[in-house]
């Protein structure tokens, strides 16, 4: 019933990034999504910690956010740093939804298309898909990240 | 003039061309919406609707809003057969109607005020009216579901509503809310409707029906949808491509 999207690769890229100061040498558009990316890219990250050397660095260990409210249903992550740097995002509490359990009707198929998705690239207006939470994502990591300084 | 606000957990996006719009306008709807969240959340304690699951309130005391959602919930079941629901294990949970509903609204407080050309976004599901600063139509960009940053089909509307029903994705499991643990085949499903109450509701249901939603949306009078699976294939009904923007 719920009908929101967490990509958490790239809320967590962006948000991460965002939070280490870094972004200078790399763009968010890792071809994978673990959540170890952060940890796993080991020349990306040793190389931010080369050009952030001035920023700030977290205190090792696991952190807790707060659990915020998402409407449809609470988030809560746990932010793991080492070395300062995060390696680890949990999420401890994440919105749910119930099960269905009604047949699926078996009735003619009328006709449809198909076809591979494609990259667009012209201009638009605003942009539809089903993206969110992502609020209560960052409110939460920022609390758990407040927590390691 | 556009702004954007954080309510429900997600961004409420509105823009409204017409010269004549002022930032009280504006707010209206934010408040409008805020309401919603404070009756409607089921995560919020003091909500109606976390009282009426603690039968702390008699139906015949339901707010009006409260007894519309109810009303239109038992209908939207009805027609999807079961598969729209707000009743389980004796609690009830009305959030996937309640956020097209209240866009719906949110467009009824512009039109109210007279304005001609607008949209209004929450969390991605969209309902426009007229036509965009440049005087076309609204243009709107569908999320590729593997890559947030890029999208995968350009519609243009002028009075429609679309939603899109995805799954949750964490790392890189695709998690279908329907079906515990389970790998889903269907990762994103997109519904224009002549109204956003209209596409939402039934995106809902239809996303919840696996494979067989798009077959669902095709049976439906003024609906189109538009399907992505796991693969990247896009199985979409032939009254959709009139609505797309190629490149």
């Amino acid at each position: 019933m719920k009908k929101i999207t967490i990509v958490l690769l790239l809320v967590i890229v962006v948000g991460g990034y965002l939070l280490f100061k870094s972004g200078s040498n790399n763009s968010t558009n890792a071809n994978n999504s673990t959540t170890d990316t952060l940890g796993a890219s080991e020349n990306n990250t040793s190389q931010n910690s080369q050009n952030n050397s001035a920023t700030t660095s977290y205190k090792d260990g696991t952190y807790d956010g707060d659990t915020i409210d998402a409407f449809y249903g609470m988030v809560q992550v746990e932010a793991v740093i080492s070395e300062g740097k995060i390696t680890d995002i949990k999420f401890l509490q994440f919105p749910d939804s119930p099960g269905h359990t009604s047949e699926v009707s078996s009735q003619a198929l009328p006709a449809l298309k198909t076809e591979a998705i494609q990259k667009q690239s012209a201009p638009v207006d605003v942009i539809g898909g089903a993206t969110q939470t992502s609020d209560g994502f960052n409110k939460s990591l920022a609390s758990a990240l407040q927590k390691a300084q | 003039m556009k702004d954007t606000r954080d309510i429900m957990g997600m961004p409420i996006i509105i823009e409204v061309v017409d010269k004549k719009v002022t930032p009280k306008n504006i707010e209206n709807v934010f408040e409008y919406f805020e309401s919603v969240d404070k009756r409607f959340s089921t995560y919020k304690r003091d909500s109606e609707i976390s009282k009426i699951n603690r039968n702390e309130i008699l139906p015949k005391n339901f707010s009006l809003e409260m007894q519309e959602v109810f009303k239109l919930s038992e209908e939207t079941k009805k027609i999807t057969k079961g598969y729209f629901d707000i009743y389980r294990n004796g609690h009830i949970d009305p959030s996937g109607l309640v956020k097209g509903w209240a866009i719906f609204n949110g467009a009824k407080i512009l039109d109210e005020l007279g304005f001609e050309n607008f949209y209004i976004s929450a969390g991605g599901d969209i309902q426009v009216k007229g036509k965009n600063e440049s005087s076309k139509k609204w243009r709107i960009g569908i999320k590729n579901p593997f890559n947030q940053e890029e999208i995968i089909k350009i519609v243009e509307l002028t009075t429609e509503g679309i939603a899109t029903s995805g799954t949750y994705i964490r790392g890189q499991h695709v998690y279908n809310p329907f079906k515990k643990g389970d790998i889903t085949d269907i990762v994103s499903l997109s519904v224009i409707g002549p109204n956003i109450y209209e596409a939402d509701r039934f995106a809902t249901a239809a996303f919840a029906m696996g494979m067989d939603g798009i077959k669902f949306i095709q049976k439906q009078k003024n609906l189109e949808g538009y399907m992505i699976d796991k693969n990247g294939i896009a199985t979409f009904t032939e009254g959709f491509e009139k609505y797309v923007v190629n490149n």
